[in-house]
């Protein structure tokens, strides 16, 4: 089933062309990540599936209704964590439950039941400031898990740290992923983090931007260096302009 | 290392004041300098245990006046910072007024306010109030402005109301820079009350001052001074206190990260 359909998006934003004619699907439980050289429009893109802006033609359907413009349906997650300096991890994790209207006796309990699997036990009454970059990180998700489960969208969510923390970060999201069902929409320019996250791929061109390839991947069959490097020449070319 | 400088910066203002102090007393017993041109600290000091009723009656009203005034101008500038954040466009019409309120010699308003106000402690209020609102609110509409744009629009894509993202974020991300224009409207507070009182007053420590200076008494001026500077950093201490109760995240003392 599809939970996410794009369909025929373009956005022109501050004069400059970023979107044209982007359609593009993502399915129920699917990891779908859409690659693409920097500034090509990813996180725009993004902003208008999560509501945040109106693309200027083409609808966005989640579960088959028509949210084009419309805020509070799916969750997002930025590229930095967000947190709040002023609250605590577990204040901060539990505000979207709040803002939804639970209590916040139910939301603490409810969302103390994940702490364990965000790797955040212990760090309930930490200040963000007190934390590492991947446990912000790993709060950061769990407060957009907290918001909408079924539907997640990650634009870079790892790209600020360290390359092993980066690691540790997709393993433990694709370990989550497995008994967490949620569709998760990921953005990224780092090519290891599509193939090693991905059931598929969408592959960007430049600004404005156009899909280039569309990739199904198989999760237990290994990537050739073939078609890896059919991926860097693309994104390559791609980035050509901005060098 | 750690430890030697953290006691350098214990000893270094302690004994830099000492120093000033000493020289002050050597000076004024070597030159035979008379009382009523300049006393020694030391004639001050005992001047201060002499007089302490004295001094304790009339810091009482100036005190008062500070405490109102100072209270009235948190009031002040939690409306206008609100408001102002609320509605935007009001911001380029008040932001000239306020500047413009505190050029305003403050010395000629203190003269003039009596003729408005009376010789009571309405006109000492309102000085006291034009002096420590203006670093409040320009502090405190500068905190409201600071939130990231990305963390409003995370509130907003979870379909955060204003009043909740304000609450939540602006509010709470803008006390750290509140409490910077609290302290700096404590240092001066006192010394609104003081410049007020001095004009025309019957009670308090301006009051006193132009009294004993009339008379030639500057050991109990310069009494009243020291009583001055201790009540005004007394008050930023209370700042300091308040902010540590109210702004736990932003404590020195919490461990940063060490990623």
């Amino acid at each position: 089933m599809t939970k996410i359909m794009v369909d025929k998006i373009s956005k022109t934003l501050d004069g400059l062309y970023t979107l044209a004619d982007i359609s593009l699907t993502v399915g129920e439980n699917e990891i779908v990540v859409v690659l693409g050289p920097s500034g090509c429009g990813k996180s725009t893109l993004l902003n208008i599936i999560s509501g945040l802006i109106t693309p200027d033609s083409g609808t966005i359907k989640i579960d088959g209704a028509d949210y084009t413009g419309k805020t509070a349906r799916v969750s997002y997650m930025q590229q930095k964590d967000l947190l709040l300096d002023s609250r605590s991890i577990l204040d901060n994790v539990t505000i979207p439950l709040l803002l939804k209207g639970m209590t916040k006796n139910k939301a603490q309990a409810y969302a103390r039941s994940h702490f364990t699997d965000f790797g955040l036990v212990g760090f309930e009454h930490y200040y963000p400031r007190q934390l590492s970059g991947g446990m912000r990180q790993r709060a950061a998700l769990l407060r957009t898990y907290l918001f909408a489960s079924d539907i997640m969208l990650l634009d870079e969510p790892f790209a600020a740290l360290d390359a092993i923390t980066r690691r540790k970060m997709h393993l433990w999201l694709l370990k989550l992923h497995k008994h967490y069902q949620s569709s998760i929409l990921f953005v990224t320019h780092d090519i290891e983090e599509a193939l090693l996250l991905a059931d598929r791929v969408y592959i960007l061109s430049s600004r404005p931007a156009v899909i280039r390839r569309e990739l199904q991947l198989d999760q237990t069959a290994a990537f050739t260096p073939d078609m890896k490097m059919d991926l860097l020449a693309i994104l390559e070319e791609e980035s050509n302009d901005h060098f | 290392m750690k430890r030697s400088t953290n006691i350098g910066y214990n000893l270094l203002p302690g004994s830099s004041l000492l120093l000033v102090l000493v020289i002050w007393e050597a000076a004024v017993r070597i030159n035979d300098i008379p009382l009523w041109l300049l006393p020694a600290p030391s004639r001050v000091i005992s001047t201060i245990v002499e007089i302490w009723p004295l001094l304790v009656y009339h810091s009482t009203t100036t005190l008062l006046e500070t405490a109102y005034g100072f209270l009235l101008s948190i009031i002040l500038a939690l409306l206008i910072g609100f408001l102002l954040d609320y509605v935007s466009i009001l911001k380029q019409a008040v932001n000239p007024v306020l500047v413009i309120s505190q050029t305003i010699p403050l010395i000629v308003l203190a003269v003039l306010m009596p003729l408005w106000f009376g010789w009571g402690m309405l006109p000492k209020i309102l000085i006291v109030m034009l002096v420590c609102f203006f670093p409040i609110t320009i502090n405190l509409m500068k905190g409201l402005d600071s939130s990231d744009s990305d963390q409003l629009s995370l509130f907003r894509s979870m379909g955060a109301g204003r009043w909740e993202t304000f609450k939540i974020v602006k509010f709470p991300a803008a006390l750290p820079a509140f409490f910077s224009g609290l302290k700096i409207s404590a240092t001066y507070s006192i010394m609104a009350a003081v410049i007020s009182e001095w004009v025309g007053a019957q009670r308090g420590l301006g009051y006193f001052m132009t009294i004993q200076q009339k008379s030639f008494a500057i050991d109990k001026v310069l009494a009243a001074v020291i009583v001055i500077c201790v009540l005004s950093l007394l008050l930023v201490k209370l700042a300091d206190v308040i902010e540590y109760v109210l702004v736990p995240w932003n404590r020195r003392t919490l461990t940063d990260s060490n990623n």
